[in-house]
């Protein structure tokens, strides 16, 4: 057995609220071999985002372990995490607010190349404008600005900033939820290539089990900062055991599935509960 | 033909910084009692335009609209005082984004009171009975101690639900409901599409609804209509449309959408 790639262990994370400490993520423990792609998945608050935040240290965990690579990064400070950062990178959920609106696509890719240590102007230049190709944008993008791209566009920069760092682990906090399906569908296509072409390691946070299904080999199902389902993804999503799985699966409304059954069968037929006491809950 | 609505020909022109866009190209369609017709279609086909167009919440300034369109054989496109009579009282709206569509310093009960006033009820303690029995119906639970709380003290479900309280205060015969469960988790929209169904089987009032997904529009519609670059490149039965679709755009958003397996959570509990 190798060491994998990313391995978590009894992760807590508490933030500070009134009247006391909220623990958003509680103990929880996985891991993820090199070359494959984890799926998280989960209603918001269940703690996903805390979660990959804490994988590229945008928050320091109040206890546990992150082993990346062997190494516990959970505690590190600033100064050691450093050379961590790069091999790290992120994709974000909202393509429109993790772009700097004044820059342009390739200065936007150019950014990680020289905190890399690239000296020559040129030389980022020439490598962001590769990135830019590789993640499928013409070569008339790299003079635009953010607000001249499409919503898809904009999250292929993100991407190949993201591959600018060349990281070995891609955490992608619901990277193609604001997205239309057309184009949700050709940014998984180019997050597969990429992974056959590189080898890179994901961290897939989703709520969309079929983006899930179709991208990741392994799951986990979080509820409330615990993990209440694990295992392979075509096992987890063919026979879920958890009622809380079981809740998520049926509510994924997948439009070829339901020929042949009318409309207002289908309801009866998820066997959805009229109380909607089960999904009420006063915001703190 | 007594449809309900009745759009033919519908034009909507744009005036954008980039000069006039024809976002809504001749579009016709008709919506009978108690039917679900849905709108689907990809950001910026025009779907929402549409929908705002007909019920005349494009800003008149900036939107140029053209063809027909009625309600109940009476033309509420041309004439702006036949729209206000039927707007918020026959035809209601439940817009996309339960948390910016209430006002943030407004308590529940204030806002609901305003759309109860607007149908005709008056007095102070009438106006309280009704909302608290809207309230009631959408399945919020303590529909006394919610009068008093602020969205911000609410889930993005339980506000959808005040929403839809609102809509169905003047017992509207027509509900558009643009996007109404896109901002919302899996189970949650679940649970609100099915307080949609339940009110439509309990009143028989008909809906508009417009989404991008093609699962909540399998799963709510009578039709189907599917909108690109401002036009219809296909329309029919839900069952018939999303079965059998004829056009290679409809083929293609079909081909797009993630699958869960060969036969997803269908089963019949036993």
């Amino acid at each position: 057995m190798t060491e994998p790639l990313l391995r978590i262990e009894d992760l807590v994370v508490e933030y500070p609220v009134a009247g006391g400490m909220f623990r958003a993520l509680n103990s929880v423990s996985l891991s993820v071999d090199k070359g494959t792609c984890l799926a998280v998945v989960g209603e918001s608050g269940c703690g996903k985002s805390t979660l990959a935040k804490s994988v590229v240290r945008l928050l320091r965990p109040s206890s546990g372990r992150i082993c990346f690579d062997g190494v516990d990064i959970a505690a590190l400070s600033e100064r050691k995490l450093r050379p961590y950062r790069s091999r790290i990178q992120m994709v974000f959920q909202d393509p429109y607010g993790s772009l700097d609106p004044h820059l342009s696509a390739v200065d936007i890719v150019a950014e990680p190349l020289r905190l890399r240590g690239i000296r020559s102007s040129r030389d980022r230049h020439t490598r962001a404008a590769a990135l830019i190709e590789r993640v499928g944008l013409p070569s008339t993008a790299l003079r635009r600005k953010p607000a001249e791209f499409s919503g898809g566009q904009r999250q292929r920069i993100g991407i190949a900033r993201a591959l600018a760092s060349e990281p070995e682990l891609l955490v992608c906090d619901e990277a193609t939820s604001a997205l239309d399906v057309s184009v949700q569908a050709q940014v998984l296509d180019l997050l597969r290539e990429i992974r056959s072409d590189t080898g890179l390691t994901y961290v897939f946070i989703s709520h969309n089990l079929g983006v899930v299904r179709e991208i990741s080999d392994t799951i986990v199902v979080m509820k409330s900062g615990d993990i209440v389902e694990s295992g392979s993804t075509a096992d987890v999503l063919a026979r879920p055991a958890q009622p809380y799985t079981k809740a998520l699966r049926a509510a994924a409304l997948d439009p070829t599935a339901m020929t042949g059954i009318k409309p207002r069968d289908v309801v009866s037929r998820l066997s959805l509960t009229r109380n909607p006491t089960a999904t009420a809950q006063g915001a703190a | 033909m007594d449809n309900l609505l009745r759009v033919d020909e519908l034009q909507i022109e744009l005036i954008t910084t980039r000069g006039v866009v024809r976002a809504v190209d001749g579009v016709s369609f008709c919506i009978d009692a108690g039917e679900t017709v849905t709108i689907i279609g990809e950001s910026g086909s025009g779907k929402s335009t549409t929908a705002m167009g007909i019920l005349g919440l494009l800003p008149a300034d900036l939107a140029v609209l053209s063809g027909h369109a009625s309600f109940k054989d009476c033309d509420i496109l041309a004439n702006a005082s036949a729209l206000e009579k039927v707007r918020g009282r026959h035809i209601a709206l439940i817009p996309q984004d339960p948390m910016t569509a209430l006002s943030p310093v407004h308590t529940i009960g204030s806002q609901l009171r305003d759309a109860i006033r607007h149908s005709g009820v008056t007095g102070r303690s009438a106006q309280r009975t009704r909302a608290v029995e809207l309230l009631d119906q959408v399945h919020i639970p303590r529909p006394t101690d919610q009068l008093s709380k602020y969205p911000h003290q609410l889930s993005g479900g339980m506000l959808q639900r005040v929403l839809i309280a609102a809509a169905l205060a003047a017992g509207p015969e027509l509900i558009v409901a643009d996007e109404p469960t896109s901002a919302l988790d899996v189970t949650v929209q679940a649970s609100i599409l099915d307080l949609l169904l339940e009110l439509q089987e309990r009143t028989g009032v008909a809906m508009l609804l417009i989404t991008h997904d093609l699962g909540v529009a399998r799963l709510m519609s009578d039709r189907i209509f599917v909108m690109k670059e401002g036009r219809f490149v296909e329309g029919g039965s839900a069952e018939a449309l999303l079965g059998n679709p004829q056009s290679a755009y409809t083929k293609r958003l079909l081909d797009a959408v993630p699958r869960l397996d060969g036969h997803p959570g269908m089963e019949v509990p036993a």
